[in-house]
């Protein structure tokens, strides 16, 4: 840990995170935050012994980027969150839950260890020479989310996109976690470079924050990116609903894609923003390996995040499947962005 | 019974923690002051709170009430270990009552919430500190706090009416009432205000509260010369027409704002006045416009007028954290919180000014400079690499040179800030005779010294 000293002494400890960290705000206590957690990798540098409060307070954060979003200071909790989860397993701290992760994608190649095959939700649909760009779905809409899977591909096949061979979890759970994913990361840059793309459409946030971090070679864009020129082409009819959008985190604040998912949405229907939205919306509660983790907190901070939702809307729409469960698990109308277009497509 | 039981029994099992890294998390504030306590308990009301302190009165054991750990002066640290009280869950707002002009809070409710509460009601609570988002109204009573519009509006003093408070043994009092005003008895509210939590902990907090203004109006003046800058502030304070504001940031301040916040684009100069007018939208114009020409008078060569909503308050969002900015401006440097609150009458400013660059360069150390100067309090900002020792050596001289050139000029070491641990050596100079009266109180009310012992100056 000591090489990240100069980040971590970044921190002023103003405490501007701490109204913003939705760990703290449901946990209250100063170790559930950004700044307990820089404190703590300070004590890591300097003899601070890894005990069960240690643990679960670096392990319950949900990488939502809020507090490096409001940093004044310019430091990077999230940064410096992830290297203290790699030292405690470095040092023989692996949880439960982080286990188990491991031994999914050990197992099946993908975070829910389904063991059944990953193509399933490709089954009617016609797999085209692509021109460079291929599909990466993801684990939740390949296994949980199969017809959320099948729309956009259904979208995509038509603008010559491909498919991989053998797609695997993008690693996107195990790196979050502090946990080993170059195994996945060397199978699906082999699988992209055989396939010769030179750009990669996600449909999750997750998986976007993970190629665009931790792999090389190749372009990746989120599917509302890459519709978003083409609505003119795609688009049949407007729909008479009223949604709201949701910030995944780590689409919007990691990556500052606020635009294109509006500019889908609004080409389709009616937009109401969140009370919090863009770089100050809240977190679904589901990341960093909190659902998996921690799911009384995640659905805690689920249910904070309800409270921005406008009470007149028909449905939320997400741009990330994780989001979309967590928010759906709780009772909310929810909607992919990618179903969204493909009810204005059919 | 072991105190861990004990007090587990007053506030179940998930409102207390002894685990050595959640303890550590507590052991700072934004200071740099040190002191982990032996358990943190997070009560959730005053009979909760009450029965905390009596237990460890019986067993004299120290207890620091805490808020958000926003303090810069280590007040709410732990220096003697015992029992840290978070009072973060504390944090209703008990009544809204507009007819009477006040509010009832408990201490742990954050200071923007509260006005993000009365703005629909067309109301507000004027002190306003830096930290507004995420500091708690308890520890800004606790330090008597204040902000960019004491200015105009006074410090915390002005608008607490009454506190509960649980003295050091146990026993539930209020310090006041209702009434705007009374003659009855020693003012114990105003004992309790900026106590800072040796005397007793506070657990709710009747605040007056203030119509909002009409509008208000922003005047941005660019100076090439600090001393003219603080003659200016001395100038407008006595023309007659009360500023709701009145900032004054030096170069490094801009640039740190301007790396904060690059949409602001402030421009580069010696010294910048921000003063804001607030009132009726036929006075406000000609309020501005007198600002505006006091400035050019004494030397100001460019001159703004802010009219718009959002400009000011991206404006005022950028100048409140403009402390921790400053981190901003060398990655290997960070801000350390330190000799940075004295305040000095209003005409001493331009030679405090002027000392505070002498000091500069004597130490070979970028001191920046800002703060509310229409009321004469100066915030000094100074950046280290804190992990070179040396460095925090030449920071701390620099900064006993700050507080000692405040006292020379008729000031004080802290305006807003409170005096914690990290300004106790001055009370004495300060204060001198006043701190033994001081200290006969905390003895007659304290005896067992349980209250956040070794602060204020007092031992």
């Amino acid at each position: 840990m000591r090489e990240y000293l100069p980040e971590i002494v970044k921190c002023v400890r103003c405490g501007r995170c701490r109204t913003v960290c939705p760990s703290q705000q449901v946990l209250g206590w100063e170790s559930a935050g950004a700044r307990g957690r820089m404190q703590m990798a300070l004590g890591l540098t300097s003899g601070l012994e890894p005990s069960e409060g240690l643990v679960r307070n670096v392990l319950n954060c949900t990488t939502c980027h809020q507090c490096v979003t409001a940093c004044p200071s310019g430091a990077d909790p999230h940064r410096v969150t992830r290297a203290a989860r790699r030292k405690l397993i470095a040092l023989g701290h692996t949880q439960p839950h982080q286990i188990e992760m491991q031994e999914r994608i050990k197992s099946t190649g993908n975070s829910l260890g389904d063991e059944s095959s990953r193509g399933l939700w490709l089954t009617e649909l016609p797999v085209h020479e692509h021109s460079g760009y291929v599909y990466f779905a993801g684990c939740l809409a390949s296994y949980r989310y199969k017809s959320t899977a099948t729309a956009t591909y259904s979208i995509l096949e038509k603008l010559g996109v491909g498919l991989l061979e053998d797609e695997q979890c993008c690693g996107s759970p195990l790196f979050r976690m502090g946990l080993d994913a170059s195994e996945l990361i060397a199978h699906n840059s082999r699988q992209i470079e055989e396939a010769g793309a030179h750009t990669v459409i996600v449909g999750c946030a997750g998986c976007y924050s993970m190629f665009k971090e931790r792999y090389q070679g190749f372009d990746v864009v989120h599917l509302c990116e890459f519709l978003a020129d083409k609505l003119d082409q795609i688009i049949k009819k407007k729909l008479d609903i009223l949604v709201t959008y949701h910030d995944p985190c780590h689409l919007g604040r990691a990556y500052g894609i606020y635009d294109a998912p509006r500019k889908v949405i609004e080409h389709i229907c009616t937009l109401v923003e969140m009370k919090a939205s863009k770089d100050t919306a809240s977190c679904c509660g589901g990341g960093g390996g909190v659902r998996l983790g921690y799911p009384e907190l995640s659905a805690s901070i689920t249910e904070e995040l309800i409270k921005n939702i406008p009470e007149e809307i028909d449905y939320v729409v997400t741009a990330c499947p994780l989001c979309f469960r967590n928010l759906a698990d709780a009772g909310v109308r929810v909607l992919d962005l990618a179903d969204l277009v493909w009810m204005a497509v059919e | 019974m072991n105190l861990f039981t004990k007090l587990q029994n007053i506030v179940t099992t998930s409102r207390i923690t002894n685990d050595p890294a959640e303890l550590y998390c507590y052991s700072s504030d934004a200071s740099y002051i040190r002191g982990t306590p032996d358990y943190v308990v997070m009560p959730c009301n005053t009979a909760e709170v009450s029965e905390i302190v009596k237990l460890a009165n019986k067993h004299r054991i120290p207890l620091v009430a805490r808020g958000a750990g926003t303090g810069l002066a280590g007040g709410a640290v732990p220096l003697c270990g015992g029992i840290v009280l978070d009072m973060s869950r504390m944090n209703k707002i008990i009544d809204i009552d507009i007819l009477d002009l006040q509010v009832e809070v408990e201490p742990g409710l954050i200071h923007a919430d509260l006005n993000r509460a009365l703005e629909p009601h067309g109301f507000f609570f004027p002190p306003d500190p830096g930290s507004s988002e995420m500091c708690t109204l308890g520890g800004l009573i606790a330090n008597r706090g204040s902000g960019m519009r004491s200015v105009k509006y006074g410090t915390v003093t002005d608008y607490v009416l009454d506190l509960e408070i649980v003295m050091p043994d146990g026993a539930v009092i209020w310090t006041g009432g209702r009434v705007m005003k009374s003659a009855s008895g020693y003012d114990l509210t105003a004992l309790m205000v900026g106590s800072e939590g040796t005397l007793g902990v506070i657990t709710r907090a009747r605040l007056k509260i203030h119509p909002l203004p009409e509008v208000r109006a922003a005047v941005l003046a660019h100076f090439n010369d600090q001393e003219a800058a603080g003659r200016t502030v001395s100038a407008i304070m006595s023309s007659g027409i009360v500023p709701s504001a009145c900032e004054l940031m030096d170069s490094t301040t801009i640039k740190a704002i301007n790396t904060y916040n690059a949409e602001l684009g402030l421009p580069d100069c010696e010294a910048l006045l921000l003063i804001e007018v607030d009132g009726a939208q036929c006075s406000i114009e000609s309020d501005a416009a007198s600002v505006a020409n006091c400035c050019r008078e004494l030397g100001a060569f460019d001159v703004k007028i802010a009219h718009s909503e959002v400009e000011m308050k991206e404006l005022w969002a950028a100048r409140r954290l403009a402390g921790a900015a400053v981190t901003r401006l060398n990655p290997g440097k960070t801000r350390v919180y330190i000799g940075e609150d004295v305040a000095v009458p209003l005409s001493a400013i331009p030679q405090m000014l002027k000392k505070i660059r002498a000091i500069s360069r004597k130490h070979d150390l970028t001191i920046m400079t800002y703060g509310h100067a229409g009321d004469g309090n100066l915030h000094t900002g100074m950046a280290i690499d804190t992990l070179d020792k040396d460095q925090w050596d030449v920071l701390k001289r620099a900064a006993d040179d700050i507080h000692k050139a405040a006292l020379e000029l008729g000031g004080t070491v802290s305006g807003e800030h409170g005096i914690g641990s990290a300004r106790g050596e001055y009370m004495n100079q300060e204060h001198g005779g006043a701190l033994d009266v001081m200290i006969a109180i905390k003895k007659a009310l304290d005896p067992h010294n349980i209250m956040n012992p070794q602060k204020v100056g007092l031992e």
